[in-house]
Order: C-alpha cells, then structure tokens, then sequence
C-alpha cells in the first residue's frame, strides 16, 4: 500500500509498554489493531492526535483479561521451588565457609555501623519533636553590622511580660535563663536542710513558671501549673531528685544553696529528665517568680539576658505575629535607645531586626545562634548520616564484588539448572533468594554486633540511646531493609549469572580467567571502595590534627600545673587567709582569688565598653568584665606588655583596670595607658596583657578586662612540683582545716581546658572509629576478591612456578592488579579530601594550613594494608608446592 | 436462562461478528461498532469483550494475513459458535416476547 509511505510511523515505546504488561499470546493482534488505527486517524485526523489516541490505548489495555497475571501459571509448587533455593543458598554458604564468613562478617560489621549511626541520628532528629506541632518560638536578635554578624536569643527581663499583654495573639509568654554565673545559674552547693553536707551539683538554671507547660514537662511529682509558682521554689529532675531523695516526693523539703541559710528555697516538683529537649543540660531550675537580681532589674530594658519563648493562640497564623516583629523592635527597643539617648537610631534601625525560631529547631539548627549552649548540630547528623550510607554502599559493594567474583565456581550449577529447566528468571530469583538469605544472616550477626557495641557507642558519643526492643517499627524496618538490601546486592550478580549460557559452561568452553566487562565493574567498585577508605582516613587524620593543634597551641596562659579550687564562696572574707595558707605550703608558688578563669566552667558575661565621653557616639566594644586580685598574671600564666598590674594596696587602684590586646585593637586606643574606659562607671587602664584563649578556639579572641575583685568565686594555685598527688593532699588538708563540712572542689586547668573541647574531641573519636571500621569492611572485600583471584589463577601460577617462575615474580603477577586499583583510588579521592578538610577547617580561627603530609600518610598507610591483605594470599600461592595445584587435572 | 451471562457490549460485539463474516477482526469490529453506536470506542474495550466471549466459547478465532497497514501484524479473525448464534436467537425471542407484551399493554 503507497499511501502508508507517506505516513509516519508510531512512536515506538507505547509498544515496549505494551509488551511490558499484556499477554503474550495477545500482543501481535493488539498491536496490529492499534498500528493499524493509528494510521487511521492519522489520516482523518492529525498526526497529533493519532499520537494522542495510540499513547491512550496503551492505557484502555489495561484489563484484567488482558494483562499477564502476576504469577505465572507454571509454578505450581511455589513453595517447593523457594525452599529448595533456601536449601541450595545455606549449602553455598556452608561450602564456602571462609568466602561466607568474609561476606556476613563485613556485611555484619557494615549493618551494625549504620545502624547505630542511623540510632544516633533519629535520636538527634528527635529533639523537641514533640512540640513540633506546638506554636512555640524562640525569639531572636539579628544583628548585621559588619563587627558583629549573628543572632543572639537574649533578651530584656521585661520583654515577655511586655508581649504578652499588648499583642493579642500571644497566648503565653515565658523565660528562661541559662547562662553561667548569672544569679545562681552554673554550680553550686546544693543541701537538703535536714542534712549534714553539701553537695556540689552543677547545671541550675532559672525558669518562668509558665515554661513548665509551654515545653510541656512531665512531672513527676508537683503541678505542671503551678510547680514553680511560688517564690524561691525549685524544680529538680528526676535523676537528681533519685540522688538526694531516693524513693521519696522531695516536694516541700527546705534546700540551701552554697550554705546561705537566709535565703532557703523550696523544692517545687520533680520532672522527668529532659533527654530530648534542647534545655537537657539542666537538671534544676530556680524560679524567676518574684525573682530580682539587683534593685529594678525587671523592669529596666538596659540588659538583655534572658531567652524569651512565646506561643502563639490556636487558630492564628504565625507569620501574622512574625510580621509583627518589626513594630515589636521599634516599640520595645528603639523606643528605648531614644529615651536612653546616644544611639545611632538609623543604624540601629538598619541593621538590627528580631526573628523567631520554633522551639524544635533550637537543638539542631542553632550553630548561627550565641546562646553559649552545647546543641547537636543539623550538619553534624547529615555528615554521620552520610557516613552510615557510605559504610553500607562498601558492605553491599563487598557482597556484589564477593558474589559475582565467586560466579565462576557455580556457573556449573547454573548451567545444569538451566539445562533441566530451569528459566532465567529462575536462576535470577534463586540468587536474589540467596542474596536475602545472606543478608538476613549478616543483618542479625549485625544488630547482635550493634546491640553489644551500644553501651561503647553512647560513652563515645554520649548520648543514652536505649536499643527500640519494644518498636515493632524496628522490626518492620529491619524486615524492609533485609528485603530491599537482600534485592539490591543480589540484583547485579542476579542479573550477570542468569546470562551464562548453558552450552559455553557445560562444554567447558566457558573462559573463567574473570576478565571482562565484569571485571571492569569489580575494579571499579574496588576503587570506589578504597577511595571511600581514603576519605575516612584523611578526614580522621586532619580531624586529629587539627585537635592537637588545638590542644597544644600556644594559648597565652600555662594550663599545666595549674589547680582551681571552686566553691571558696561561702568562705566570706576568710577566703584571704585561707589563700595566705596555702601560699606557705612549700609546693605553691602563686594563688590568686578571682571570679574567672580561661577555661571551662567558670563566670562568663557580656558587657558593652566605651572609651570614657564617647560612650553616646560609637557603639561600643562588646566583651569580657572578669574580676581578679594582683596575683592573677603570675598565677595564671599571662603576659604583661605595658604598664603594670593593679595593687591591692593602692587606695587609687580601685578603678585600675588591665585590659587585654583585643580591647585596645578594638577602642582603638594608640596609648592605652591612664586611658578611660566606661563600663556603668570609669576605668583606667593600668596595663596591657598579651592576648590568651579563654574561649573555644573557633572564635577570635574578644576583647577583655580584669577588675580588682571585690568577691571571690575560686582560688587558682600554680603549683612547682614533681609530686602532684602529694601536693593536693597538702591542699586538702588546708581547706578541711577552713571547711570542715564541705568537700573541696578541685579541678586541674589542663583537664577543664579539655572540657571545652569536649565536643571536638568526641566528633574525632567518632571519626577515628568509623574510619577504622570502614577501612575493615574495606579490607575484608579485598581480601575476599585476593582469595577469589589466587583460587582462578593458581593453576596459572602453578605453571609459571614449574616454568621457574620465582617467588617475587608471582607475587608481583598477584598484586600488581590490586595496587594498581589502589593508586587510582588515592588519585580521585585526595582532591575530594583537600576540598572538605579546607572547608571544614576554614570553621576555625586557629587552624592547620599544612596538611599535604596527611595524604601522604594515608595513601602509603592504605596501600601497605592493601598490599598486606592481598599478599597474604598471593604468598600462600607463591609458595605453595606445585605438585598441589596440578595434581586434580 | 442460561449460566453464561451474555452482557451488553459483548452481544453488540458478537452480532458485529456475525455481521462482518470473514472480515471480523479487531479493528474492523470497533469500527462498524463506533458508526452505528456514534461514539468512540478504545481497542482495549472491543479486545476484552472478544477475549471474554472466547474464553466462554461464543467466539473462535484463527489468524489471517499479515498487513502492513498493521506494521506486519497478523490478523485474527473472529467466528461466532453455534453456540452463540442459539443464545443470540433465544435472547432475541425474550425481547421480542417482552415487546409484544409491552405494545399489548399499552393499546388496552
């Protein structure tokens, strides 16, 4: 017929998906019928619409007499045929007992891993999760002038009071205070009135009553409503109340803070410990009920220290209140720089706004908020979540690698099968059932692994992460993920080993060299695998690097031998003999009474300084107020570069101030010296010290003063000796002389230093640990592929070694191939590397800049442990007698 | 009546057949079907209704040419059964005895 040839053809892959799913007897009949009226209404209609009806029909097929059923009519004894490929899949691994242990024990080592990291990141995810659906905010202060870009959640006393009763979409409004040192807030002496001692306890905070309800605690004993509405009451977890009053209700029970027996507080209630909540980190809080720090401080807006939380009412959008925030910034603090006078309103205006955070985003996504709180962190879950992913893509890697490497040795079953039968897709599924009978044995070895390594994992990471027993969830997903990862590591050998052809294997023409394009897919997942090693280990590398770097920078003060004594508080004026006596024990070469220190655990504030008469034309630098006697430069370690340290016997010293490096820079000041500085009233500058590190090493150093102390928080004692056990008993002996009821509180200032990094630590021990499993799981699927290799080309050695091949010959044969893998590996993997340790370490202010070594420490690290499980068997072949190999033929 | 149903479609599908003698394949079914019912109906439709109807032995079918209007597909042709041709004559005599009644009724 002519008039087709001036017609175009169907679009060819309706009919692919036709194929896909109608019968097949049917399909050569329907697919004459539809070409047929696609011609048809070509010509009647349009090419467009033809295309239109014949993509339509390909759906109208979609009929129940019409599509193939889902299982195939043939396969009557379904059962039969599955138990006997479990059965065959057991034998298999029973028969090849070393190349099965080699695949469970790295596919087990791999489940186990991302299991607990997948364990760690849902319980990081889970935070505060319970109030997601709660219209609960945190609200924030953003700053963008170019000194100080960042947020910051403090806010004035009066503020939440202030909200809630002009804005009429706010249902509740309450406060938390959290930072050390202010108020009681930090560590203190806790005693229960009807005990004897007193307890050092840390982590107290102050709370509005209404926060109880508004973070939905859950008490344990007390109201929710009401636990901390009385004045001077005390809420306190679970945990602590188990501690001081097991098996009791403490509520009602008198409790004295650092000894003062004028001020008693009463417990209020007992709540369960705050495990998933970004506020975890307390375990008492103090009521802000009736609460004053000093005279007018509610009601004054000159300082902002306290994390302000709102709800907004049922039923109102909260972008209604956000929109809002601008006329709250204007109304309640603008407001105020006016009255106050001196403050550049325009700038103020441009460069400050308020924004709000919902309360389940505080705990993860909090890394651009100053609230000096120790959170999880959302990049931090995704780089250990990542991690998980890529240590299971090498266990499933090993197990693909491992499975088609082994093919050889059952492409004779195969072969058989197929020629009694057996179809295709029968051999496909008979390896996809023993894929998941595999991983069914390596997911529970797994989780046993897991289950006996969690008490390790949640030291390291510290966390209490309960294994989900009782989660059917659990189970159901441990089920899924049997199934799904059984499918995806089977499907490739699935797929490659149905191909084999029958008469190739069974006339023994098959060539079983493992050359190939499969070849070429196992060198490359090789180097996948060995370039994912490389990246754990240089990242565990430059992680550890740089954290010694930290740790041993130079940070402007000497941290060894050095000893804090907290809690001298109570101790009133006694403090000064009590320093005078340990000054004479022969070890003690300084002591100093202050209230701060560069480390961990002690006071912290925020203050605005100006250079005296500009304090109403800059904005101010913001830093550090400490107070400290004359004794503290020695004491601590900290360098004088101009002038001298204030007396405590000048009368005219009472306003001296020592500032440090930072603050000069900042004021701007060209000769410091008899300077002012104003900060609520004058200072004078009397000396400049070199600047040190009293913060984490993440930040610039900020600008700082030291005062004349006029209170005492802690002695420091700088100590010259061989025998530092002997020393603190000394120590002890003098304060027990000072403080017979109270126990001494004594920390060494390397170890707080330690504290602060805590975290940083964690992380590189965290590292170190999956880089380690990782290069196993790693190790073990090339030591399975060297087994597989030798195995094939033993005979091939064999000859060579009759030939007179010598031992270096063969060796060299054996792992040139692998170490070539490897090398390229390390090639492609080390700008990845470079990349992330750059970005990563471009977080810190003090960071290493030399880090090319570590590649090189790491690739000849790898390729040595490369080479060293390869040649474990290469020798065995190079060595073994040649008689062996030859003897079957 | 009898257990096997005929529906609707199918016995416009079957007299179709009937019709159409030697040329009652697929296509040409749908067609004569889509003129006297004026409406467009789906491969798929008049298929299922075909392979119903053979699987409950009304219809048998064989293949005939391959064409090229058909991409060089065969074509299968349809026969009704005696069968069928029973069960249509016995329907066909129910509707005309419900007529009857029907035209009876209404004169009185």
């Amino acid at each position: 017929m002519s008039r087709i040839n001036s017609l175009l053809d169907p679009p060819k892959w309706p009919m692919k998906v036709l194929s896909w799913f109608v019968k097949r007897e049917y399909l050569e009949e329907l697919e004459g019928d539809m070409i047929e009226e696609f011609y048809y209404h070509q010509e009647k209609f349009s090419i467009r619409r033809a295309k239109y009806l014949y993509v339509r029909e390909v759906f109208k097929m979609l009929r129940p007499n019409l599509i193939k059923s889902l299982i195939k009519t043939q396969n009557l004894n379904l059962m039969g045929t599955f138990s006997n490929y479990t059965k065959v899949a057991f034998r298999n691994i029973l028969k090849h007992r070393t190349y099965s242990a080699i695949k469970i024990g790295g596919f087990s080592i791999g489940v186990a891993i991302s299991l607990l990291i997948c364990l760690f990141v849902i319980d990081e995810l889970q935070m505060d999760q319970k109030l997601s659906d709660k219209p609960v905010y945190r609200i924030l202060r953003e700053s963008t002038y170019p000194q100080f870009i960042g947020k910051s959640p403090s806010m004035q006393p009066a503020l939440a009071s202030a909200l809630k009763q002009d804005y009429p979409e706010i249902a509740e409004s309450g406060r938390v205070l959290i930072f050390d040192g202010f108020g009681d807030a930090g560590g203190n002496l806790f005693r229960p009135a009807d005990k004897e001692i007193s307890v050092f306890e840390e982590r107290f905070s102050y709370a509005d009553p209404s926060i109880l309800e508004m973070l939905e605690f859950e008490m344990v004993y007390g109201d929710v409503h009401s636990a901390l509405d009385e004045p001077r009451s005390l809420i306190l977890s679970q945990s602590k109340a188990d501690k001081h009053f097991p098996g009791i209700d403490p509520s009602g029970k008198v409790i004295y803070i650092n000894e003062n027996k004028e001020q008693p507080y009463v417990i209020g209630g007992v709540f369960k410990d705050l495990k998933d909540s970004h506020l975890g980190h307390v375990d008492f809080f103090f009521t802000l009920s009736g609460k004053e720090f000093w005279d007018g401080e509610q009601t004054d807006w000159c300082c902002s220290n306290y994390v302000t939380y709102v709800q907004i009412k049922d039923g109102v959008n909260p972008t209604v209140f956000e929109s809002k925030l601008k006329d709250i910034y204007e109304r309640y603090f603008i407001s105020y720089f006016i009255a106050q006078g001196g403050h550049n309103i325009e700038d103020e205006r441009k460069y400050m706004t308020l924004a709000m955070q919902h309360v389940s985003d505080i705990y993860l996504h909090s890394a651009d908020i100053y609230d000096f709180q120790t959170y999880g962190d959302i990049k931090m879950v995704g780089a250990f979540a990542a991690i998980a992913v890529f240590i299971l893509l090498l266990a499933c890697m090993n197990f693909v690698n491992l499975t088609t490497a082994n093919s050889a040795q059952r492409s004779k079953e195969i072969g058989l099968r197929k020629a009694v039968g057996s179809g295709r897709r029968g051999v496909m599924f008979q390896f996809l059932i023993e894929a998941v009978v595999l991983t069914a044995v390596s997911i529970l070895t797994g989780t046993i692994l897991a289950v006996v390594g969690m008490p390790f994992f949640n030291a390291v990471t510290d966390k209490q992460i309960i294994f989900p027993y009782a989660e059917p969830l659990f189970y159901v997903s441990l089920v899924l993920f049997t199934v799904v990862i059984g499918f995806l590591s089977g499907a490739y050998p699935a797929l490659y080993l149905s191909r084999i052809n029958t008469i190739a294997v069974l006339g023994g023409h098959m060539k079983l060299t493992g050359k190939g394009k499969n070849a070429f897919l196992r060198s490359g997942l090789v180097v996948f695998q060995f370039m994912i090693s490389m990246l754990l280990i240089a990242g565990a590398f430059i992680v550890y690097q740089q954290m010694s770097f930290i740790l041993n920078k130079d940070l402007g003060y000497d941290k060894e031998q050095a000893i804090m004594i907290q809690g001298v508080g109570p101790m009133g004026d006694g403090v000064k003999a009590f320093k005078e006596a340990l000054l004479s024990l022969p070890d003690v070469s300084y002591a100093t009474i202050s209230n701060s220190l560069p480390v961990d655990g002690t006071h912290r504030n925020g203050n605005t300084f100006h250079i005296s008469g500009q304090e109403n034309v800059d904005r101010g630098v913001p830093g550090q107020f400490w107070r400290a006697d004359e004794d503290y430069l020695e004491t601590v370690g900290l360098k004088l570069l101009q002038g001298r340290m204030f007396s405590n016997h000048i009368a005219s010293d009472s306003n001296a101030i020592v500032v440090n490096e930072a603050m000069v820079k900042e004021l701007g000041l060209e000769n410091p010296i008899d300077k002012k500085i104003r900060n609520w009233r004058d200072w004078r500058i009397v000396g400049v010290v070199e600047n040190f590190n009293y913060d984490n090493l993440k930040q610039e150093i900020r600008p700082l003063l030291l005062a004349r102390t006029t209170t005492a928080d802690m002695i420091t004692v700088r100590l010259d000796t061989k025998d530092i056990a002997e020393s603190i008993n000394k120590i002890e002996a003098v304060w027990n002389e000072f403080n017979p009821s109270q126990t001494i509180r004594l920390d060494f200032l390397d170890q707080r230093f330690e504290v602060m990094y805590e975290d940083v630590q964690r992380t590189r021990t965290i590292f170190m640990v999956f880089a380690i499993f990782g290069l196993i799981v790693a190790c073990l699927g090339l030591f399975g592929l060297s087994v597989y290799t030798v195995a094939l080309r033993n005979k091939e050695m064999t000859i060579r070694k009759v030939l007179g091949a010598s031992v270096q010959s063969i060796l060299k044969h054996l792992t040139m191939d692998y170490l070539k893998l490897v090398v390229i590996a390390l090639i492609i993997a080390i700008p990845i590397a470079w990349y992330f340790a750059d970005e990563w370490l471009a977080g810190f202010s003090y960071r290493i800049t030399y880090f090319w070594d570590t590649f090189l420490y790491g690739g000849v690290l790898l390729i040595v442990i490369a080479l060293g499980v390869v040649s474990f068997q290469s020798l065995k072949a190079a060595f073994s007698n040649p008689s062996t190999g030859l003897r079957n033929e | 009546m009898k257990k096997t149903k005929l529906g609707e479609f199918e016995e416009l599908v079957l007299l179709t057949v009937l019709a159409l003698r030697e040329e009652a394949y697929g296509v040409a079914i749908k067609r004569e079907l889509e003129e006297r019912l004026k409406e467009v109906l789906s491969v798929g439709s008049v298929q299922s209704a075909l392979k119903r109807m053979e699987e409950k032995g009304f219809l048998t079918s064989e293949w005939g040419e391959a064409e090229k209007v058909r991409g060089g597909k065969r074509k299968r042709i349809y026969q009704a059964t005696n069968y069928a041709q029973q069960v249509l004559q016995e329907m066909k005599d129910v509707r005309a005895g419900l007529w009857t009644t029907i035209i009876q009724t209404q004169n009185i």
